[in-house]
């Protein structure tokens, strides 16, 4: 409610887009430059962590192949001294440890399985069985060099792998301690909150710039990227772990299937993005502050004629007819002011025309009353002081007959009844003038009326017992209404369905429908019906469609009804066809006058 | 208007919703594990705490604890009473509510006054595989879920006995001395009471820089008909090694602690033959284990050992436990009314005390592998 209040001034709204204009190229473009940066320099992160990857994969590949060598050596020393002479055999391989240190040992296994020499010498050593180690089994199988899989060493404490390779008669077995690794990673000049690290085929870290890594043996396997690098697949990256986004860099170790991890903290990485982001906040705030400012300069501009003319408006519309526009900052305004003032003047003598008509108007309305008021006690007066000689003319006709009974023939006789009868129309029609005129002149009683009880005291009170069936429709409503008004209604039509029908037997159908505003009663019956150019006439007074001498009738009781129901506020009409009965429909509102 | 009106409603309702889904966030539920993950019991370490990762990843994996995800934090106790008691302390600052650990008997009775006291905030301890007879029997905040080594002991003493050895020296490591004296004392008096003899004791430090060759060749001066070996699987196999080097003919034992993957591979022939006793029968095909040990070997690429079994058992009781009542302080008294739970091996069940029953199984070396002995024979 409040946004459509805000929404539906002017003012405010001419305000809101004024911001939104000046504001929302701003935060488009901030929005977009920062993704494109962010895009960018994380493009440029993970080309350099993935350049570093590879390389610390090829310097691992070297140092492996560098032990290799070294082994192979160790291999075809042995052979060519022969592995009888183990006092140089040892010797050598003294030589070996002490010029490449990064083998903790290197043992000659004979055929048995048995250690016979070993460098650095160590009697806890000789004499061994390594018949149950993998390597012997599928070294002495294969008669191929064999890396084992990586293990820490219990002597060292370093991952270490051992190296196995066949002798003629035997093998030789070099345990290569792989610290070495922790100073290949340590060459990697990584951004600050990155990280290096190798792993080995089961997904331990062997090396890491970190060397708890290594010490706690962490196991990384679970990753996607460890999974595909280790199914031989180099890639970047993106992981979230722990809440943190890493950028990563995945490189394969050939042939020996290990994989070097770079990670970079994305949000370390991208600090100097963060700091960009500050910058366009604060120039998007910058810029909103600017707007307003200018908003509120160039509404109070354009806002402030208009202001004017709502107050000058204002004036006229309270009758200050003499108020100008007092717009003359722009042309169009000048315009729109010298239109104002041709209005003002318009409205100002249009004003006075309906006040000089509405006088000459009061002063009909009085003299219509003043007649009315007139006619109605003429017509009281005349049908009451009317009533008195008719009823004397009816007595003494009777009287007359009394007087002369046995002196008059059977034609005076019928004379006499004529003359009273004649009387007693006349007296009728004085009674139905007299009602007709007392309409909306008494003040009725309002109470709660139950129709279908007023429908059928109105059917006993008629006597219209079979053959005529005068049947109440379902659902007749109670209402509140002057009951006498009511009874008049309905005990006209009802009535005069009963005298008008043509046949000795006949149905008469009432029913009630209950519509918004009103109830809409209906009176149908299966009479003669009333020709369609009849039908105007049987609403006005004293028409009657029949002659008086044929069927007597006063021509006032369907008036009645008619001036009944619109004096409450409703409507009556008919529907009928020559010879088809016919219905009186009317309509009584639910609200009482 | 009437558009600008409906995008600012959509974005109230947005900023509702958003902080609502704020509101309604479930914390996670932190469970520690504390155990050697660094030095020469690594290998239990790390397993266990594999073992634990392995269960906690399949809870969340299966909407975690009622909709609540587990973190695990992991600490290095570097099998030191010290680093043991501080890692312990860390793990209940930080709100954990159990630890997993220790893996060592050394760790575990250094760090047993702080779970027992206040300060431990009701904590519960889950040992996956300390078995130190100092620690168990004691209704107290810590649990176990090897078995006690009473049974093993007096089951092995038995086996030695009845195979008529009847003049034993043991060898033990210093490096695990709760666990190792324990597994020594435990085993000679079974032994005694079975009329046997313990005519000497040697002791080393791994580690340290000692020769195995002349620790036995000591002990061959005694002429013993057995040898006991309370040793990690790497030690136990160097020392097999030279037992067979100087020549003895004395039968060799082992406590549960050597019985590694380590121990046949450096051990090679000097091992075939060597008795343990042990809870666990390799022979038996149990589904829930066989279906572990193919989880964890496409998780860490690499078999599971025993330490990697219990701490995965250890990992399950506790979730199970947290399931029924997510209250850490109700989780001692959650896992003893539950009493029984689904194990690698079967059923297992706790005891008032927290310590778990099952059978032990007397095993050797045949061809390389551990295979049940017919102990009947």
């Amino acid at each position: 409610m409040m946004m459509n209040r805000f929404t539906k001034s002017l003012k405010n709204a001419l305000t809101l887009n004024f911001i939104l204009i000046a504001i929302l190229p701003i935060l488009l473009i901030s929005f977009f430059t920062l993704k494109l940066l962010n895009d960018k320099i994380s493009q440029q992160i993970i080309e350099k962590n993935h350049i570093v990857a590879d390389s610390l994969a090829a310097e691992t590949q070297d140092f492996l192949i560098m032990a290799d060598r070294v082994s192979q050596q160790a291999a075809d020393g042995v052979e060519y001294i022969g592995i009888d002479n183990q006092e140089l055999v040892q010797h050598y391989l003294e030589l070996i440890i002490k010029n490449f240190s990064d083998f903790n040992s290197i043992q000659v296994i004979d055929e048995q399985g048995i250690v016979i020499m070993m460098a650095p010498a160590n009697s806890d050593y000789i004499g061994n069985s390594i018949v149950g180690s993998r390597y012997y089994k599928k070294v002495g199988d294969t008669k191929q060099p064999s890396w084992s899989t990586t293990f820490l060493s219990p002597m060292t404490g370093q991952p270490t792998i051992t190296l196995v390779r066949p002798l003629q008669q035997g093998m030789i077995v070099a345990n290569l301690n792989l610290g070495a690794l922790n100073r290949i990673v340590a060459h990697a000049n990584t951004l600050a909150d990155g990280w290096a690290g190798i792993i080995d085929t089961e997904g331990t870290y062997i090396g890491h710039t970190m060397i708890g890594e290594v010490n706690r043996q962490t196991n990384v396997r679970q990753f996607d990227y460890v999974k595909n690098a280790l199914n031989g697949k180099s890639g970047n990256y993106q992981q979230v772990d722990n809440g943190a986004n890493y950028l990563i860099s995945a490189a394969v170790v050939k042939p020996i299937g290990w994989s070097v991890i770079v990670g970079q903290n994305a949000d370390s990485a991208l600090v100097s993005l963060q700091t960009a982001r500050s910058i366009f906040m604060m120039g998007a705030f910058i810029a909103l502050i600017v707007a307003l400012i200018v908003a509120i300069w160039l509404l109070g501009k354009i806002l402030q004629p208009l202001l004017t003319l709502v107050k000058n408006m204002q004036a006229v519309a309270a009758g200050k007819y003499q108020v100008t526009a007092g717009l003359e900052d722009y042309e169009e305004l000048t315009v729109l002011s010298q239109n104002f003032g041709h209005m003002a003047e318009a409205v100002a003598s249009r004003e006075k025309a309906l006040k000089d008509n509405e006088a000459k108007l009061e002063i009909s309305l009085r003299n219509l009353e003043i007649s009315n008021r007139e006619l109605d006690q003429f017509a009281y007066v005349a049908s009451h002081d009317l009533k008195a000689p008719l009823r004397a003319i009816m007595n003494l006709s009777q009287w007359l007959e009394e007087d002369l009974a046995g002196c008059i023939d059977e034609s005076a006789k019928e004379k006499l009844v004529l003359l009273r009868s004649r009387a007693l129309r006349m007296e009728n029609l004085i009674i139905g003038v007299l009602e007709y005129s007392r309409i909306g002149k008494v003040k009725n009683k309002i109470e709660l009326v139950d129709i279908q009880q007023l429908l059928e005291d109105i059917i006993d009170d008629l006597s219209c017992t079979p053959p005529f069936r005068i049947v109440i429709g379902p659902c007749m409503p109670i209402i509140m209404a002057n009951r006498i008004q009511l009874w008049q209604i309905f005990s006209n039509l009802i009535s005069n369905a009963v005298k008008h029908h043509d046949k000795q037997e006949g149905l008469i159908h009432i029913t009630a429908a209950e519509q918004e505003d009103f109830y809409e009663f209906s009176v149908a019956d299966d009479g003669p019906g009333i020709a369609a150019e009849q039908q105007q006439k049987v609403f006005q007074m004293f028409q009657t469609l029949r002659p008086r001498d044929q069927f007597e009738s006063t021509g006032i009781g369907l008036a009645l009804v008619k001036k009944s129901i619109q004096q409450q506020g409703g409507s009556i009409w008919m529907q009928s066809e020559q010879g088809q009965g016919a219905t009186f429909i009317f309509t009584w509102p639910k609200r009482v006058n | 208007m009437g558009k600008i009106r409906n995008l600012s409603f959509v974005m109230v309702l947005l900023w509702i919703a958003l902080s609502l889904t704020g509101c309604l966030t479930k914390k996670v539920i932190k469970i520690g594990y504390s155990g050697p993950l660094t030095g020469r019991f690594s290998d239990i370490g790390l397993s266990g705490q594999n073992g634990v990762l392995l269960a906690v990843e399949e809870t969340n994996e299966n909407n975690g604890i009622g909709g609540r995800s587990i973190e695990l934090i992991g600490k290095d106790d570097n099998n030191n009473g010290e680093f043991a008691l501080a890692a312990d302390k860390e793990l209940v600052d930080e709100g954990v509510a159990v630890i997993i650990g220790h893996m060592t008997s050394a760790a575990s009775v250094a760090a047993m006054p702080f779970i027992n006291s206040p300060d431990a905030k009701g904590i519960l301890m889950v040992s996956p595989t300390t078995r130190t007879s100092k620690l168990t029997g004691s209704e107290d905040n810590f649990f176990t879920i090897i078995p006690p080594m009473n049974a093993a002991t007096a089951a092995q003493a038995k086996y030695v006995r009845k195979v008529g050895v009847r003049r034993m020296a043991i060898v033990y490591d210093l490096a695990n001395r709760d666990f190792a004296e324990d597994w020594s004392a435990n085993f000679s008096a079974a032994y005694h009471a079975l009329g046997g003899e313990i005519i000497g004791i040697r002791q080393f430090t791994s580690g340290t820089n000692f020769s195995y060759l002349e620790v036995m060749r000591e002990l061959g001066k005694m002429h013993p008909e057995g040898i006991l070996l309370i040793a990690g699987g790497i030690d136990a196999a160097m020392l097999c090694q030279q037992i067979q080097k100087v020549g003895m003919q004395a039968k060799i034992f082992s406590s549960s602690w050597g019985m590694t993957d380590d121990f046949l591979q450096s051990g090679g022939a000097a091992v075939e033959g060597v008795v343990f006793c042990n809870p666990v029968n390799p022979e038996n095909n149990y589904p829930n284990y066989e279906k572990f040990v193919k989880r964890y070997q496409e998780r860490f690429g690499k078999k599971p050992n025993f330490a990697a079994a219990y701490g995965y058992e250890a990992a399950g009781a506790v979730i199970a436990g947290l399931k029924l009542n997510a209250d850490p302080r109700q989780l001692k008294q959650t896992i003893l009314a539950k009493k029984v739970f689904p194990g690698l091996w079967g059923q297992y069940t706790f005891n008032t005390s927290g310590d778990v029953q099952r059978d032990n199984y007397i095993l050797s070396v045949q061809d390389g592998k551990f295979k049940l002995v017919n102990d009947d024979e």
